[in-house]
């Protein structure tokens, strides 16, 4: 990013200074073209090039800020950051650079025609005519005098022989100013001539040859005529007549030099004069020419402020468009976002510096939020992790009764239901039965009760396992300003608890019972058997009659007795167990089989799960329990016939643990109701006979095998005892493997 | 996305008649200073001779000033008149090999004081003075003898058989006043015909 943008600066930086040299070679130039003037001779044949080569460089410069400006259209309809401003800054630069350079302009054409045109004065064109003629005149006064001297030599040497001319005219010539001297014959032929004026050739002015013949043909000429390099001489050409009239006449012409005051003063009204017209015979062409230069210098101008518009704003955007770019990052939360920064003292770096320093500081607050929110996700996960742990359940509550969380012990007290109504109320008005309906029905008085404090209570609730009682206490949150901000409540289930605790008492009562009962009943029984012995054949047929019936009624009333402590002392006894992985199905079969009979008063029906796990277990004990069942279902169908007991087998698996279900159904006429909560507590027992501890030692078996029992009641008559026992896959297999 | 390629093809077309223009305006000039139409100059009678180390040249120039150019010369304006005289030995697969290559100019100026025009040739510094301007541009097109100095390169070269001389005259534009420069019209533009003759 970083090495990037200074690539980019370093173009920018190129292109800004190869346009400076363009421009100020532009410049040149044109100052060339403004400043060279009449210095043809030097410049002449650069004009054109000159021209030219600012025409082409402005075609080139105009390409370039058509291809800038187009840039910036396009980056302008893309809506790239800073664009619109760089676009009104370019429009406001032109704009203040057109406006005065165009005013410039229209004045200075103005100003032009204005000075060009009062160059050429009709006085001064007049003086300038009145001086060329004037020195005209000053001359052909000269000239007349001159012509007249020479007329007077040439009628001197009127009829001189060609031998003689020579002296005849050198003596002529000295009494005059004649520079040179000149007679020439009829035929055309130089026949003398004196002090001559050409000094390298010494050859004499010729006269043109048509003033030769208009002098041989009489006419004199006299005029002002430059000789050589331009030095000024009055020339007089005249006839020299022949003696007869018949003969051709020979010409004399008579060169006189000009006096040099007035050969200078001719000469520098001759040049002032040719300037003056020759500046307005240009007048036209020099007002387009000046046009032509200032109209380049406006362009010049112009493109130079749009090209420099075009260049510095883009440059001033630079860094408000990194700006722009870096808040969008920053935004969409890059908070790593920098700024290269281009400029060092102005507003701009500060800006830059100060936006690098916020989102350093942002970035700061952001790494140290999400570290503080990961040590709270490692509290909070911890916190979870030991309250799944626990065997209490907690739920949390809003500060409105909603429920927010609760553990795993929660749910397996009260129920799958408490997650339906996770973030709902707790004190909801429940439509159903389900054990958190219950229980919500039963914590809204203490949760409305003690509102800011904690509390505890106890309640009961009714699942498919029975009662079972509850143990809650409530708590609030407060936050820092002690602002409730929710509230907590732990539930123990101490249906276990309290169970444990009735039957140890039961435990301990039948241990104590058997100890007591047992050991007196012995000596009753000998007693009895001795009373007989001994009175049986001393008392007579009536008494002895009486006597054996109460002996016997004694004996069996003792042996009754022995029976019931008997099942006391199993009852209260601690077997150690031997676990066996063995099959159900096969124990059920077995213990089923027992009960057949020919008579087919007793009809035991299997209906054993094909799954047939093994479940580790003590066989004996678990036959006894089986016979315990069949006999408590036996025994609440006396008098019917026939006796139909049906014991099933059926395998849960999937919540958690594996379990194996045994079903013992009868026909008789159910369990009662108001005993239905403690069918499985000793002496509980809604039949005439049976010592009421069959279910009790059922009961037993079952938790000594970690597993659950319930009673219902069917609802086609009868009753159903439901054992669940746990069982692992693993165990299965090895008892497969067995 | 549509307006982005509009836009994109209507600059490229401005870009493309801005640099036509330039191109344009950079012929126009082109063509005035370099490429004038011939006329009003007409050489005839063209003669080379190689005698000791000298080339004389003679030929004569049939000149006719247009009236812009005859005003301008009334006018004070002095006219510079270039003889170039080219000799090349022509080579069949490359470009002539150029054995003279020489230039003689004249300038023709009308003084209104004496009411002359003076032809002035610049390398001798010859001056010629002419009542009318009829005798002026008869003086100014007898341009024999011009002479000029040889090498012995280029006189061994033009010992040689093919060598063809190119002779033109022309107004010499650039020496104009500089505020003609600019608006150049054919009228100002002089110029002969190139004369070629092979050398013997």
């Amino acid at each position: 990013m970083v090495s990037y943008l200074n690539i980019l600066r370093q173009r920018l930086l190129s292109s800004a200074v190869l346009m400076g040299l363009l421009f100020v070679v532009l410049i040149a130039s044109l100052y060339v073209l403004s400043t060279i003037a009449l210095q043809l001779e030097r410049f002449g044949q650069f004009y054109h090039w000159l021209l030219i080569g600012n025409a082409l460089a402005l075609c080139f410069i105009a390409v370039l800020i058509i291809i800038n400006g187009w840039r910036l259209m396009k980056e302008f309809r893309a809506r790239i950051a800073g664009s619109r401003l760089t676009v009104k800054l370019v429009i406001v630069s032109v704009l203040l650079a057109l406006v005065p350079v165009t005013l410039v302009y229209g004045f200075s054409i103005r100003f032009l025609r204005a000075n060009i045109n009062s160059y050429f004065d009709l006085e001064i064109d007049k003086a300038l005519d009145d001086a060329l003629e004037l020195s005209r005149e000053s001359l052909e006064l000269q000239m007349s005098m001159l012509q007249r001297d020479t007329l007077g030599i040439a009628e001197q040497l009127v009829g001189v022989s060609e031998s003689v001319a020579v002296i005849e005219l050198n003596a002529l010539t000295s009494g005059t100013d004649a520079s040179e001297m000149t007679l020439i014959g009829p035929d055309n032929r130089i026949i003398a001539s004196t002090g001559l004026l050409d000094s390298i050739s010494f050859q004499p002015n010729r006269p043109e040859n048509d003033l030769v013949t208009r002098a041989q043909q009489g006419l004199s000429y006299v005029g002002v005529d430059p000789i050589g390099r331009g030095e000024l001489y009055i020339r007089v050409v005249t006839p020299v007549f022949a003696e007869d009239a018949s003969s051709e006449n020979s010409v004399l012409q008579a060169l006189y030099p000009i006096a040099e005051s007035s050969a200078d003063l001719a000469e520098s009204v001759q040049s002032s004069y040719q300037q003056y017209r020759q500046l307005v015979f240009l007048r036209d062409p020099l007002m387009i020419s000046s046009m032509l230069t200032l109209t380049l210098a406006l362009l010049l101008s112009v493109m130079m402020a749009l090209w420099f518009a075009l260049y510095a704003a883009r440059r001033m955007m630079m860094p408000i468009h990194d700006l722009v770019e870096g808040t969008r990052s920053v935004a969409q939360g890059n908070y790593a976002t920098r700024i290269y920064k281009r400029t060092q003292n102005d507003e701009l770096g500060f800006l830059v510096q100060s936006f690098n320093y916020m989102t350093l500081q942002l970035e700061q607050s952001r790494q140290s939020a999400e570290h503080s929110q990961q040590q709270v996700e490692r509290q909070r996960a911890r916190l979870q992790a030991v309250l799944g742990q626990i065997s209490s359940g907690v739920i949390t509550l809003d500060a409105q009764n909603n429920v927010l969380t609760s553990n795993r012990a929660a749910g397996s007290i009260l129920g799958q239901e408490l997650m339906q109504i996770r973030g709902q109320a707790l004190t909801y008005d429940a439509q159903d039965n389900s054990v958190v309906a219950q229980f919500s029905e039963q914590v809204r008085v203490p949760l409305e009760q003690h509102a800011d404090n904690e509390w505890s209570c106890e309640i009961e609730v009714y699942d498919e396992g029975g009662r079972r009682f509850l143990f809650c206490r409530g708590t609030v949150l407060l936050d820092s300003s002690d602002q409730l901000t929710g509230r907590v409540i732990v539930i123990d289930d101490m249906t276990n608890l309290i169970s444990a605790q009735r039957d140890a008492a039961w435990s301990e009562v039948a241990r104590r019972l058997a100890h007591e009962i047992k050991n007196p009943l012995t000596p009753i029984q000998l007693s009895a058997e001795r009373l007989r012995h001994k009175f049986a054949n001393k008392l007579e047929d009536r008494d002895a009659e009486l006597l054996e019936r109460l002996t016997h009624t004694i004996e069996n009333q003792v042996d009754s007795l022995k029976g019931m402590v008997n099942a006391f002392a199993e009852y209260a006894s601690t077997p150690n167990l031997t676990l066996v992985p063995t099959s159900m199905n096969q124990l059920l079969s077995e213990v089923a089989d027992l009960y057949t009979d020919t008579e087919h008063s007793v009809q035991i029906n299997l209906s054993l799960s094909e799954a047939d796990p093994h479940l580790s277990m003590d066989p004996p004990r678990m036959r006894q329990l089986t016979h315990n069942l069949v006999k408590n279902a036996l025994e609440a169908q006396q008098g019917k016939m026939p006796q139909v007991v049906n014991l099933s087998t059926r395998v849960r698996t999937g919540s958690g643990t594996d379990m194996l279900d045994i079903i013992a159904e009868d026909r008789g006429p159910g369990f009662r109701l108001d005993i239905m909560d403690r069918v499985f507590e000793p002496y509980v027992s809604s039949k005439p006979k049976g010592t009421g501890l069959g279910l009790a030692i059922v009961k037993k078996i079952v938790e000594e095998h970690n597993g659950k029992i319930r009673a219902e009641n069917l609802a086609g008559g009868g009753a159903a005892v439901i054992i669940s026992l746990p069982y692992s896959s693993s165990l299965q297999l090895r008892g497969d493997a067995a | 996305m549509t307006g982005g390629a509009a836009l994109t093809r209507s600059v490229g077309l401005v870009s493309l008649l801005v640099l036509l223009l330039g191109a344009s305006v950079f012929w126009k000039f082109w063509k005035a200073a370099s490429n004038a139409e011939d006329n009003g100059i007409t050489l005839s009678d063209m003669q080379v001779e190689v005698e000791k180390q000298q080339l004389h040249l003679s030929a004569d120039a049939r000149i006719t000033l247009p009236a812009t150019v005859e005003a301008g010369l009334d006018n004070g304006v002095p006219l510079t008149f270039v003889l170039s005289l080219q000799v090349l030995q022509p080579r069949t697969w490359w470009l002539d090999r150029t054995i003279v290559d020489v230039q003689r100019r004249y300038t023709l100026t009308y003084y209104e004081l004496t009411r002359h025009y003076r032809v002035r040739t610049l390398e001798t510094d010859v001056n010629r003075n002419f009542r009318s301007l009829s005798s002026a541009l008869a003086g100014l097109g007898e341009l024999s003898p011009a002479s000029f100095e040889l090498d012995t390169q280029q006189l061994r070269s033009m010992a040689s058989d093919d060598i063809l001389a190119i002779l033109d005259m022309s107004l010499l534009q650039s020496a104009l006043p500089l505020p003609l420069q600019p608006i150049i019209r054919s009228s100002w533009s002089l110029k002969s015909p190139e004369y070629r003759w092979s050398v013997i």
